[in-house]
């Protein structure tokens, strides 16, 4: 029982933490274009209005096509279960668990996609195709990733990784965890459509990768999608903030005010990031993610020397 | 008692029913489908006795017409396997109802297919319970006819004929290797059973490396190691249904089977054996899940899946034979436990895939999948069940085949801990294996999009209904199971830690206990879930309205045509892995000045195979080049050959 109050409460903390993050990089990158930007909560009216509205759906769809908005949401929820949030513990944590961590959201994409070629529609098909090549290329560094995380602590779940032995891993191997914390946020702009691997805000359906899929969903499963995507990029940078603040100070109110403001501060970084860079060919993502996916084995290399 | 019950059970099926089939063709199919039915339940429930009961059972028998005796022996690891054979030779049996009516297919054609399939699935029974080699190597040999008969059964089929030829060949090339294999130990070392053998041979003599060897060659045949397993796409797509449920679901199975016998017989295991077994695991897992990608053949493409999964079972294996040289117990118990529950594991979706491939095969009369498109709308169930079948093979949680590729991740992830710097290389089998997961569900997005999803492309979908329910019931049992195995995968584990205390021949105090944890984490998938399906179908209730099509970006002149094809879909992703792919491309179009037509092909194939292919072609070829130079045609000459073979002769009779 006390779980489940600490799952609605965390739950309820990590949508409004998500949903701020996103206004957070809007006002960014409205103040780099020398705009004064939407209020931080304009995401919420988003998706308390589209939450409201009616669903039209293609004659062409099935039942399919509700299971990847659904299936949005309820997979960053419960990858939220495993991680913990600076001091606050893990609320479900058991060796292995960053498999399961890994393999939801394989599981989302599989309904993502599914969903997008349910509609039939060319743009949606193209949406996929890029969607299923950039994450193939995105597990191989995410697993990289987590071997240097178990092999750096000794551990096997992502509790034990950002737990109490974080810190002497650090100071040995402060290198090779600099390589998975830049790691990290690749993944972080890849798997969440960012610039420079994505741009969520043009609407030019030739070049968008995951904004493309969801051109037919409307209402309350558009609403949902927004939720999950605003909660997915979260995850990755309480993913991130957890590995890249190690110390805690012991007192709970200063380390939580800590790791929020970290939080929000990955969120002004991907702010910089996408006002500074252009968006990439699509032919150069593939070149970036191999990359990535050979600096990261380098820290193997490092590691067990 | 209870085995030869069941046997005779099946056996009586493949005759009794047909005293009736002249008058009445279904209920004989009916009949047939239920002794089975009834004979794999006592097996089953055989099985079920022998796990919880810690079965130990070995006879011999007299046999004295052919061979001296035959000798049985069941333990778990036989019972392991028999579990695949019942399960999926039943339901094939009761999908056979209405795939391969008597009514439908004429008396004859019927009798042999159901006679065949008896035989095949008893035979296989015997080989799993076999001791002595040469039942062994018989029941094999039985094996591997029979299913050479079910592969061609269609005899207006050419292209099951040729696919059967190649099998046969295949099939033989390996036993040849087997039949080696056995002489080399009876010989050398003077042992005529498997228990006898049981951790007595000494890997480190130089004849124990070439039995292991021909071992790999011989049962790699059959499981479709690379680069070996060239004749199984073809006999795998080629073949009716459910028997290629059944070949590629348990027949293949046999191969790992044997190679975990042999494995037994040594004391010791060299390192390199393991990192060989590891190094084909990975190359057959990479290479079949592209090629897979690459066909648009969907038996085919299940088939090229087969070889895929193999290779993570020989990862798994491969593992444990690590952990036995490098005296890491963990490292066996995760390999081996990971390897064959990936056995039950592919045994039950493969199959599940392949019913719900013939579902739709027998409807539309095409295997392309670019023909295909919207079947959810006709074939709801058919479409949930391959959807399942889809997850479970993908690797995907709360599906069966994410549990056992946890087990595989799990044993390589924790031997990162261990300080031995020589296994680091095991790094490759956690990416190989992320690389084939991400993979894998690339191509099952695409065959479950683009076949069940979208507009129809080239097929009608009017007039179609679902399949009868002979063909949905073997896929919601199969479907039904992969989910129970998935949530609860700690069902398997005592089965599991008995076998690898087995093979590491001696105990693993090491438990596999974390199992459990998958389960109380689904527990909290399917609550959040529940919650939130409740709350939007709350919200959405009474405002769903579908009466528009899809939004095509202000285009108006929509077409199914202009869908995602599988070639489109999946090209990105092979344009990384081109050189593993024979491509033939080309266009044409009509060289008026206003182009009306525009044609363009593109065909991606098996690499593999093509350079096998040509590779004998030039052997070949070489062959008759040197026979026309002896064999030449002058008399003088052949005189010659006489006159020389008779003084050879002379002067071998003269010494």
């Amino acid at each position: 029982m006390q779980d489940i109050i600490y799952l609605i409460f965390g739950t309820l903390f990590f949508f409004m933490l998500s949903i701020v993050n996103l206004g957070i990089i809007i006002k960014v990158k409205a103040f780099f274009g020398g705009r004064y930007g939407v209020p931080i909560f304009q995401k919420m009216y988003d998706i308390l209005k589209l939450w409201q509205k009616s669903i039209k759906l293609s004659q062409t769809t099935s039942w399919v096509f509700f299971a990847g908005p659904l299936l949005a949401t309820i997979v960053p929820v419960f990858c939220f279960l495993f991680l913990p949030f600076v001091a606050f513990p893990s609320i479900l944590s058991f060796d292995g668990d960053f498999l399961l961590f890994v393999y939801m959201f394989g599981l989302l994409r599989f309904f993502t996609t599914s969903s997008a070629l349910d509609t039939g529609s060319s743009f949606e098909g193209m949406g996929s195709a890029r969607e299923l090549t950039f994450s193939f290329l995105v597990e191989p560094i995410m697993f990289v990733c987590f071997i240097i995380l178990a092999k750096g602590t000794s551990s096997l779940s992502l509790e034990d990784f950002f737990g109490y032995n974080i810190l002497d891993a650090w100071s040995d191997y402060s290198t090779v965890f600099g390589i998975v914390v830049v790691c990290f946020f690749v993944i972080m702009l890849a798997e969440n459509s960012r610039i420079p691997f994505d741009d969520p805000a043009t609407h030019l359906e030739l070049t968008m990768t995951h904004e493309v899929m969801v051109l037919d969903h409307s209402g309350p499963l558009l609403a949902s999608i927004l939720v999950g995507s605003a909660m997915k990029l979260t995850l990755f940078a309480i993913l991130i903030v957890d590995l890249a603040i190690p110390f805690k100070t012991g007192i709970l109110p200063l380390d939580t005010t800590i790791g929020i403001f970290a939080v929000l501060g990955m969120g002004v970084v991907v702010g910089i990031t996408e006002s500074v860079m252009a968006r990439l060919r699509l032919t150069d993502i593939k070149k970036i993610l191999m990359g990535t996916l050979i600096i990261s084995l380098f820290g193997i290399i490092l590691i067990s020397r | 008692m209870f085995l030869c019950i069941s046997l005779f059970f099946i056996l009586c099926s493949a005759f009794l029913p047909f005293f009736i089939a002249k008058k009445n063709p279904l209920l004989c199919d009916k009949l047939f489908a239920f002794f089975y039915s009834i004979g794999a339940l006592l097996g089953l429930g055989f099985i079920a006795f022998g796990i919880t009961k810690g079965l130990h059972v070995a006879y011999t028998l007299p046999f004295s017409i052919l061979f001296s005796y035959f000798s049985i022996k069941i333990e778990m690891i036989n019972l392991l396997f028999m579990i695949p054979i019942y399960l999926i030779g039943s339901m094939s049996a009761i999908y056979s109802t209405s795939y391969w009516s008597t009514a439908q297919k004429g008396l004859g054609s019927s009798f042999r297919y159901r006679l065949y399939l008896c035989l095949f699935t008893i035979s296989m029974i015997l080989l799993v319970i076999s001791d002595n080699f040469i039942m062994f190597i018989t029941f094999w040999e039985i094996m591997s006819l029979l299913a050479y008969g079910l592969i061609t059964i269609d005899e207006d089929s050419e292209e099951a004929q040729s696919a059967g030829y190649l099998y046969f060949i295949a099939t033989h090339t390996g036993v040849i290797a087997l039949m080696g294999m056995f002489a080399i130990i009876q010989v050398y070392f003077g042992f005529s059973d498997f228990s006898s053998a049981l951790g007595k041979i000494d890997a480190n003599l130089a004849i124990a490396s070439s039995i292991f060897l021909l071992g790999v060659f011989g049962f790699g045949m059959k499981a479709g190691f690379f680069p070996l397993y060239f004749w199984l796409p073809s006999a795998h797509s080629s073949a009716p249904v459910p028997i290629s449920a059944l070949l590629s679901g348990v027949m293949i199975k046999m191969g790992i089977y044997g190679i975990l016998k042999i494995l037994f017989m040594f004391s010791n295991i060299p390192h390199w054996w393991g990192w060989l077994i590891f190094a084909i695991g990975i190359l057959s897992g990479i290479l079949g899940v592209v090629y897979a990608i690459a066909q648009h053949d969907i038996k085919k493409l299940l088939a090229y899946h087969s070889i895929e999964n193999i290779g993570i079972i020989a990862i798994g294996i491969g593992l444990a034979m690590l952990g036995r040289s490098y005296h890491n117990s963990t490292l066996v118990l995760f390999g081996l436990a990971g390897a064959l529950f990936h056995v039950i594991n592919h045994s039950l979706f493969k199959p599940l895939l392949f019913y719900s491939a013939g579902s739709i095969i027998e409807k539309y009369h095409t295997r392309d999948i670019g023909h295909y498109g919207g079947i959810i709308k006709v074939q709801p169930y058919t479409a949930l069940f391959f959807l399942i079948g889809a997850v479970s093979i993908s690797g995907l949680p709360p599906f069966n085949g994410f549990a056992s590729e946890w087990l595989l991740y799990m044993g390589m992830f924790k031997t990162l801990f261990s300080h031995q710097n020589t296994l680091m290389p095991v790094v490759f089998g956690i990416l190989s294996l992320a690389l084939i997961g991400g993979l894998a569900l690339a191509c099952f997005v695409k065959v479950f999009g683009i076949s069940f999803l979208g507009n129809p492309r080239k097929i009608e979908l009017s007039n179609v209904k679902e399949s009868s329910l002979f063909m949905l019931f073997p896929m919601a049992f199969l479907s039904t199971i992969c989910f129970v195995l998935g949530v609860f995968p700690s069902i398997m584990k005592d089965i599991l830690l008995d076998i690898a205390s087995a093979f590491n021949q001696k105990n693993i105090y090491v438990k596999i206990d974390t199992l459990i944890n998958l389960s109380e984490a689904y527990l909290w998938f399917f609550m959040i879930f529940g919650v939130v399906l409740a709350v939007v179908l709350y919200q959405t209730r009474g405002k769903i309205s579908k009466n528009i099509g899809t939004w095509a970006c202000g285009f108006s002149h929509k077409t199914p045509r202009a869908q995602y094809t599988s070639s489109s879909l999946m090209q990105m992703i092979l344009d990384l892995f081109g050189w593993t792919l024979h491509v033939k491309r080309g266009a044409f179009c009509s060289k008026e000045l206003f182009s009306q037509k525009y044609h363009f092909y593109l065909h991606q194939n098996d690499k593999t195979i093509y350079w096998l292919a040509k590779i004998s072609e030039k052997f070949l070829l070489f062959c008759s080049k040197l026979r026309t130079i002896i064999h030449n045609g002058y008399m003088g000459i052949y005189v010659l050959y006489i006159f020389v073979a008779l003084i050879l002769m002379l002067l071998y009779v003269g010494n």
